[in-house]
């Protein structure tokens, strides 16, 4: 990534994404209701929520394309609309299916950089990062989603932009562009630059991420760092294995905590920690063979924030 | 560490605007498909006419019209420049292109000019080509039988430098019916309804009827490339105002609605 842009330019104004109040209707929905947040340079910020939450609306809102029914949505303090070359303020990849059949990767990138007066050394560059330079003359059309993310990720960072935003960018890659991906992520906002990456899944985020975004039914739900929202979100859980496990049930339930049962006398406990799991067990003298703190998933903490606000629930409709 | 900036000009969105077009195979299939309907169609109409009429002296008045029988193809020819101007933007919609040139370029009114101006350039260059090989070649089957007229003839200039622009026309007026329609299919509908039906159906001699005929951007070329005026045929000067002001309102329609519509 040499050669790469100074993170912040001109020194004056941060390369930061803010949305004020942010709202979009779609006719009686509200896809996007109220929304503020700010993102900063120099973390990955995970932009998460359900399907449906109104994520992909946010991100057009935030480049332009779309006009907020109200509130306000900026990149580097101004609304993104006025830029005349949107590239080299930020680059974003939205919809990886979203390229011309047609044209050759080369062609493609070629059109996009010309049109901000990048030059077409640019285009080779950022086709040997991603790991298309073997397949730039080949036609988009014969790609794998897999490569068709790469050739949306190229496009993104052609202008050397200091803000980059990727809307579900791991979905179609394989396990070791997942890897890169990640790695390509970090780098870019180790350099100073503003990298927001939106996502369902929440275990994407974890391995990513410094800091969250959860939106749901287009309202936050959280804007915390990582560790911050596991810790917030899931109540904390003890495993704890005994040979009596009726016996220590009742006792735990009458001491506020609540218990599921599992096989071989498993049992899940939340409401209570493990030291007063275990002094409890040894006040009822119940003997226990197993006693352990479960941290929580980043993906438990989303579900359970996020319960209230999903729009489409599998369950049963008998 | 050389810098990828350069300072940025409307030419770097028309020098765009020609890689896309010159880098999709459609472009050159559907042109060529055009200059062929409207170089084959008037060949095979001259070849008719000197074949029906093999007994004309040199200095007789001429039975047919012969500039008109070289332009026939156009009427064909035109469907194919306006699709080129409606693919070039109904391509980039369908395909969610369009939101990744909109973030390239926030300024929306600019990429369409620029498109604009390529259509143009590009119509304007294979069109300037079929007009003057079709009138040619035409003209050159005619004069076997002395129907044939020469470029220097009254209005034959004009015709050719007309069916030109007239390709020009369409090609722009199908892009303002992509940009407003946003769809490949609705936008060609449009073309094929106004340029190709609209005037077939607007037959008679009731004043409204020719009104409306000589408002239509395929009654004015017809006026155009013609020696001889039909009754109620538009002036010249009126088809020349109806060619231009079709893809004038269009672009105009276009660039107000592409800068407040959600892309």
């Amino acid at each position: 990534m040499a050669g790469r842009a100074q993170p912040v330019r001109g020194g004056t104004v941060e390369p930061m994404i803010e949305a004020h109040e942010l709202t979009k209707c779609y006719g009686s929905t509200r896809a996007v209701d109220g929304l503020s947040f700010t993102v900063r340079p120099g973390l990955v910020t995970g932009f998460l929520g359900p399907n449906g939450a109104g994520k992909s609306t946010t991100l057009r809102l935030i480049l332009g394309l779309d006009a907020p029914t109200a509130g306000t949505a900026t990149v580097g303090g101004r609304p993104f609309r006025d830029r005349r070359r949107g590239l080299r303020d930020a680059g974003a990849l939205l919809d990886a299916s979203a390229v011309p059949a047609g044209r050759s990767a080369a062609a493609h990138l070629t059109a996009l950089g010309r049109g901000n007066g990048l030059r077409a050394a640019r285009v080779d560059a950022v086709l040997e990062e991603v790991g298309l330079a073997g397949v730039a003359r080949k036609r988009v059309g014969g790609f794998s989603l897999g490569m068709k993310q790469r050739l949306g990720i190229a496009a993104a960072l052609l202008g050397d932009p200091a803000v980059l935003i990727f809307d579900e960018p791991v979905n179609g890659l394989d396990p070791e562009g997942i890897r890169w991906v990640r790695g390509l992520f970090r780098g870019l906002a180790a350099e100073g630059r503003t990298v927001l990456v939106s996502s369902h899944l929440m275990s994407e985020m974890e391995n990513t991420a410094d800091h969250l975004i959860v939106i749901g039914r287009g309202r936050l739900i959280a804007d915390t760092p990582v560790a911050a929202f596991v810790e917030r979100g899931a109540r904390p859980r003890v495993a704890v294995r005994t040979p009596s496990a009726a016996a220590l049930t009742a006792a735990l339930t009458v001491a506020g905590g609540s218990v599921t049962s599992g096989r071989d006398g498993l049992l899940e406990v939340t409401g209570l920690t493990a030291a007063g799991v275990g002094d409890l067990a040894l006040a009822h003298g119940i003997a226990v063979h197993e006693l352990a703190p479960r941290r929580a998933s980043l993906e438990d903490a989303f579900m359970e924030l996020t319960a209230d606000s999903v729009d489409y629930l599998a369950g049963d409709l008998s | 560490m050389t810098s990828v900036r350069t300072a940025a000009r409307p030419l770097d969105l028309v020098a765009a605007e020609w890689i896309k077009l010159r880098s999709l195979r459609s472009t050159y299939l559907v042109l060529l498909t055009g200059v062929a309907a409207a170089f084959a169609i008037g060949l095979l109409v001259c070849n008719a006419d000197a074949g029906q009429w093999t007994h004309v002296r040199p200095g007789q008045p001429s039975p047919v019209d012969p500039m008109a029988d070289s332009f026939v193809g156009f009427s064909v020819a035109q469907l194919l420049f306006a699709a080129t101007g409606v693919l070039a933007l109904t391509g980039e919609y369908s395909s969610g292109l369009i939101r990744t040139t909109f973030a390239a370029v926030p300024a929306r009114r600019a990429v369409l000019a620029a498109k604009a101006a390529v259509v143009s350039a590009v119509t304007l260059a294979v069109g300037l080509v079929t007009a003057l090989a079709s009138f040619l070649a035409g003209q050159a089957i005619l004069s076997r039988q002395h129907l044939g007229i020469s470029l220097s003839h009254p209005g034959a200039e004009r015709a050719v430098m007309a069916a030109a622009l007239y390709l020009v026309a369409v090609a722009l007026l199908g892009m303002g019916l992509g940009a407003l329609i946003r769809s490949a299919a609705g936008a060609l509908a449009a073309v094929v309804v106004l340029l190709f039906l609209a005037p077939s159906f607007l037959h008679g001699t009731s004043q409204w009827v020719i009104d409306i005929a000589n408002v239509l951007p395929s009654n004015a070329i017809r006026r155009l490339a013609s020696l001889q005026a039909w009754p109620h045929a538009p002036s010249i000067t009126q088809a020349i105002v109806v060619i231009v002001v079709y893809p004038l309102v269009a672009l105009a329609a276009a660039a107000y609605v592409i800068h407040r519509r959600d892309a």
